[in-house]
């Protein structure tokens, strides 16, 4: 195996892990689909920036993207609430959906001056990403996409170090955590700066849609599986290096979309140990369970 | 309709569970017609878990439930009522007190209700004082009033038991007082009501029988009989606060 | 411009057709919290796109195609059905999921074929943005037909319908045959998810169902109203959408349709009964008065515990005040701006009311008291039961209710052997 996929072995990897780590805490907060949102209502942003800077500049289409998903995020707490007429779900509906009828807008007028990708941004080019460039560290070269996952890395491990207890307490005590001071809206802001980050970095190696996947299918595996916090996030972790390393495997072998192959593996291997939980339940008399405990 | 003296609801050595989790095990017991049964235990006890099981809503991994003689829930539905938790019903839906009765009317015909059963939809009303909210909506309703909507419903349904969870939960004193009259009423007239209640003072007050829940069955019968301290602690186990509160009402209703 | 208009027809009626649809099922879906449902399905018809193209050629309106994608369609739905039942994956993931994983199938698909480049770009493109201008005079008579066999569905059953949407609980044990209604609505739904995808794309068709029923939900007060003035507004945005399009060549049908219902929505959020302006007015005033009130309540308990009617600094208030207050969050800033009206002065080391400021939280804890003594004295309520109901209508006892209470009460100290703080004495006259 050459450097190239050695690059792409990593670059998956990391990325996984990434989507991986950061989807438990939205999985326990029941936000999974809130990835889905935030790579929708990112568009109009994407759009601007080629504009604004007349061409793709990495910093622009980042910064469009991220501050276009937080203003949806700011939306969306304004517009719905459980105890209102809008819902949460519906108000996610409306915001993601006319954000991205927004950036259909602006691209169709701003045509000449947008060169979106449409396969890109769809499925990925995780087979070009060594073919991206290389950044130098001191003498020492770096493959850009690894660069930039490392970057998205540090700082989301980063924060995460800072503001976990704070999280954790959020997700699990809900308003009982407001009297210790920790506004759960607020953790909601973070998390969704950190998954905007994420998906910035993800989207151009799997594919906006399939980074859903990564996102919310380790995290659901570790769930299943697990009866602690930690438990979940290693669960999720360990899936997500097997099930990407599996995909990659089969993707190589057979030619096929790569982030395609890595999301359907992950599916794949999510439904088996669906299937034996549910087994567990059938083979195991429901009677004996309640007095064997 | 005289409902002779029997036993209106038997349920068989009921055991209920969420996955692996067991929440009520080997349950069983008899109610006659014509009392307020109240079940109470602490959180968790599975009191919501046994109405659902009784009314069908949840699958029961072993045992059933009897109604009226041990017949099966399907042949005697517009018999039986169950008005649910608060939270479980959106209360922005986009509909009137008015409309929310006439279901009660409908599942006792299994019609939609003709224009002179508009008459029978106000009785229901006036008997929890909500006529002149007739025609309000529903998200323009306090606590207490949703509540009281409810039991107009199921006094539409005309049934003859009725499964209540949490009546009184987050309701005004006013209300509280008003929704046991009604349902010492329907007592009164023969009928039997079941309710799921918290408040151990509510219980004291109000009901003729007593079920003990801690996901098995503690104790059963009548509130004299059952409502006896060494029964508590078995149900509440050391939760002492509840305790406490139970002897300083015996001590209240010992000076009687 | 007429010739225009005559090959757009079919455009504009089609659109118009599947927004009714789409509206119509959207008013279910919204009610129920389902509104992400029609964005997993979109997703889900991706592999079916793709096998349709392998079966039909890239002739859109073959049978095989549509087949296609209802089948995906069906089981992307049953996947999602099976994962959200069990408790420990929950909605939220399973949509995700179905939604991903369907999706991840139809890319592995898509670069098996990826040789017909051709064809797979067109479906591609279909599935993106929608086709609208592609509707011919066949998918019209289909949308229209759907259109009324839907409608009748609905029309007829709407009380059971409604029954279910709003209390399926009480559908379930009523005997009602919910079962049904679910299975009749969740076919039309994946009927109307396909022409929607082809007619809008598949992010857009989402809102195709959702946003007209949302923005006419936030003016109706009946459940029949919502569905058919929902169905007037999505054909309206429709029609004006597609108007759009066909005038501007740029602009794809699906986003200026959604524009415009978007547009109606914000202005219905802002404007309408329910809406911002007039509901939040309301509701923040009188948050804003219960705030201070129990603000100045809270001063009173410490002056009466203390003695000393100074000095308290806002920071250690704010500490203890947790217990009173409502609102937990409140900050120093928020109460010394709430406070300022009552206040002689206040700065960070404390605050001291002033006169009016005393009378007022005096009054306060005087009506508290008062009705709980009512309520205990005259109703009968056990001491423990009354206090937090007090909590609640202290603050709206005005005078003239005061003074009918302390006539009928006799005691001067509440249930927990407080005094009740300025009352008129015992016997005294009652009338103002």
């Amino acid at each position: 195996m050459n450097r190239d996929y050695w690059t792409i072995f990593f670059a998956a990897q990391l990325c996984a892990l990434l989507c991986s780590v950061l989807g438990v805490y939205l999985n326990m907060r029941r936000q999974s689909m809130l990835v889905d949102v935030l790579s929708h209502s990112a568009l109009p942003g994407v759009v601007l920036a080629y504009v604004i800077f007349a061409g793709y500049s990495a910093i622009g289409v980042s910064l469009g993207a991220a501050l276009c998903a937080f203003v949806s995020v700011l939306a969306i707490e304004k517009l719905g609430s459980s105890r209102g007429r809008i819902k949460p779900d519906a108000s996610m509906a409306v915001i993601f959906t006319s954000m991205f009828a927004l950036g259909m807008l602006l691209i169709a007028y701003f045509a000449e001056r947008t060169h979106i990708d449409v396969q890109c941004a769809l499925f990925g080019e995780l087979l070009f990403s060594p073919f991206w460039g290389d950044l130098s560290f001191g003498g020492l070269l770096i493959p850009t996409v690894l660069a930039r996952l490392l970057v998205a890395g540090v700082v989301v491990f980063g924060v995460l170090r800072l503001v976990h207890g704070r999280l954790l307490a959020a997700s699990f005590w809900g308003e009982g955590a407001a009297l210790m001071g920790i506004s759960p809206r607020g953790m909601t802001h973070v998390l969704a700066f950190l998954a905007s980050l994420t998906v910035m970095v993800s989207f151009e190696l799997v594919g906006v849609v399939l980074v859903i996947a990564l996102f919310s299918i380790p995290p659901a595996f570790g769930r299943l599986w697990a009866s602690s916090w930690r438990g979940m996030m290693i669960g999720a972790a360990v899936f997500a290096f097997v099930s990407t390393a599996l995909g990659l495997a089969a993707g190589w072998w057979s030619g096929l979309n790569l982030g395609g192959t890595i999301a359907s593996s992950q599916l794949l291997l999510f439904l088996a140990s669906f299937v034996v939980h549910k087994l567990r339940y059938r083979l195991r008399r429901p009677v004996e369970a309640l007095h064997g405990g | 309709m005289k409902i002779e003296d029997q036993e209106v609801l038997h349920v068989h050595n009921l055991s209920v569970a969420y996955g692996k989790t067991p929440v009520l095990w080997s349950v069983d017991f008899k109610l006659p017609s014509g009392t307020f049964v109240g079940i109470v235990g602490p959180n968790g006890a599975g009191k919501s878990t046994l109405l659902k099981a009784c009314v069908g809503l949840m699958k029961p991994a072993q045992g059933y439930v009897g109604f009226f003689g041990d017949k099966s829930l399907a042949s005697v539905r517009s018999r039986v009522a169950y008005l649910p938790q608060r939270e479980s019903v959106d209360w922005n839906f986009p509909i009137s007190v008015r409309e929310v009765v006439a279901m009660g009317l409908l599942a006792r015909h299994d019609k939609v209700p003709a224009r002179d059963e508009v008459a029978e939809i106000d009785r229901c009303l006036a008997a929890v004082s909500l006529g002149k909210y007739a025609d309000r909506q529903i998200s323009d309703l306090s606590g207490g009033q949703q509540q009281r909507v409810f039991i107009a419903r199921a006094l539409a349904q005309n049934a003859d038991l009725f499964f209540l969870d949490e009546p009184f939960a987050a309701v005004d004193v006013a209300t509280e007082k008003m929704i046991s009259g009604v349902l010492k009423d329907l007592v009164a007239q023969g009928k039997t009501v079941i309710a799921v209640m918290h408040d151990l003072f509510s219980v004291f007050e109000n009901v003729d029988r007593l079920i003990l829940l801690n996901n098995r069955l503690v104790a059963v019968g009548p509130k004299s009989e059952v409502f006896k301290p060494e029964y508590l602690q078995a149900a509440y186990g050391g939760q002492l606060e509840m305790l406490s509160k139970v002897m300083h009402l015996f001590a209240q209703s010992g000076a009687k | 411009m007429f010739a225009d208009l005559d090959t757009s027809w079919y455009a504009i009626a089609g659109a118009v057709l599947v927004s009714s649809v789409a509206a119509l099922i959207g008013s279910f879906l919204i009610l129920q919290r389902r509104s992400l449902l029609v964005d997993m399905l979109g997703h889900s018809v991706f592999p079916g796109v793709i096998m349709g193209f392998l079966f039909a050629g890239w002739q859109r309106s073959a049978g095989w195609f549509f087949l296609g994608a209802l089948l995906a369609i069906a089981i992307g739905f049953a996947l999602f059905t099976w994962l959200a039942a069990d408790p420990k994956v929950g909605d939220d993931a399973a949509t995700a999921i179905a939604l991903s994983g369907m999706f991840a199938f139809g890319t592995v698909l898509l670069s098996r074929i990826q040789q017909s480049a051709m064809g797979a770009q067109a479906g591609l493109n279909t599935f993106l943005t929608g086709q609208a201008a592609l509707i011919s005079k066949t998918d019209v008579l289909i949308f229209a037909s759907l259109l009324v066999v839907i409608s009748a569905l609905f029309y007829f059953n709407r009380t059971r319908f409604k029954i279910w949407a709003f209390d399926e609980n009480f559908a379930a044990v009523t005997g009602f045959k919910t079962r049904k209604l679910e299975i009749s609505l969740y076919v039309v739904v994946a009927i109307t998810v396909f022409f929607a995808v082809q007619a809008v794309g598949v992010v857009l068709a989402s809102a195709l169902f959702v946003l007209a029923p949302l923005s006419v939900l936030l003016w109706v007060r009946r459940f029949e109203t919502l569905l058919w003035v929902s169905v007037v507004v999505s054909a309206l945005g429709a029609f004006g959408g597609a108007r759009w399009s066909a005038a501007d060549e740029r602009m794809p049908a699906g986003a200026a349709v959604i524009t415009l219902l978007f547009l109606f929505f914000l202005v219905s959020w802002f404007f309408s009964p329910a809406g911002y302006f007039k509901s939040s007015r309301l509701r923040r005033r009188t948050r804003k008065t219960r705030l201070t009130e129990d603000l100045l309540k809270s001063w009173y308990y410490f002056y009466e515990s203390t003695g000393s009617p100074e000095g308290f600094s806002v920071a250690w208030i704010q500490a203890l005040t947790r217990i009173h207050l409502e609102d937990r969050s409140v900050r120093p800033e928020k109460m010394r701006s709430l406070l300022r009206p009552w206040v002689q002065h206040i700065d960070d080391n404390g605050f001291a009311l002033s006169a009016a400021g005393r009378e007022r939280a005096e009054a306060l804890v005087r009506r508290h008291r008062l009705w709980e003594t009512y309520l205990v004295e005259k109703m009968g309520f056990s001491p423990d039961h009354v206090h937090d109901d007090a909590e609640r209508v202290e603050h709206f006892i005005g005078e003239d209710l005061e003074f009918r209470i302390e006539a009928e009460v006799d005691r001067d100290v509440d249930p927990h052997g407080k005094p009740i703080p300025g009352r008129r004495p015992v016997g005294g006259g009652g009338s103002p």
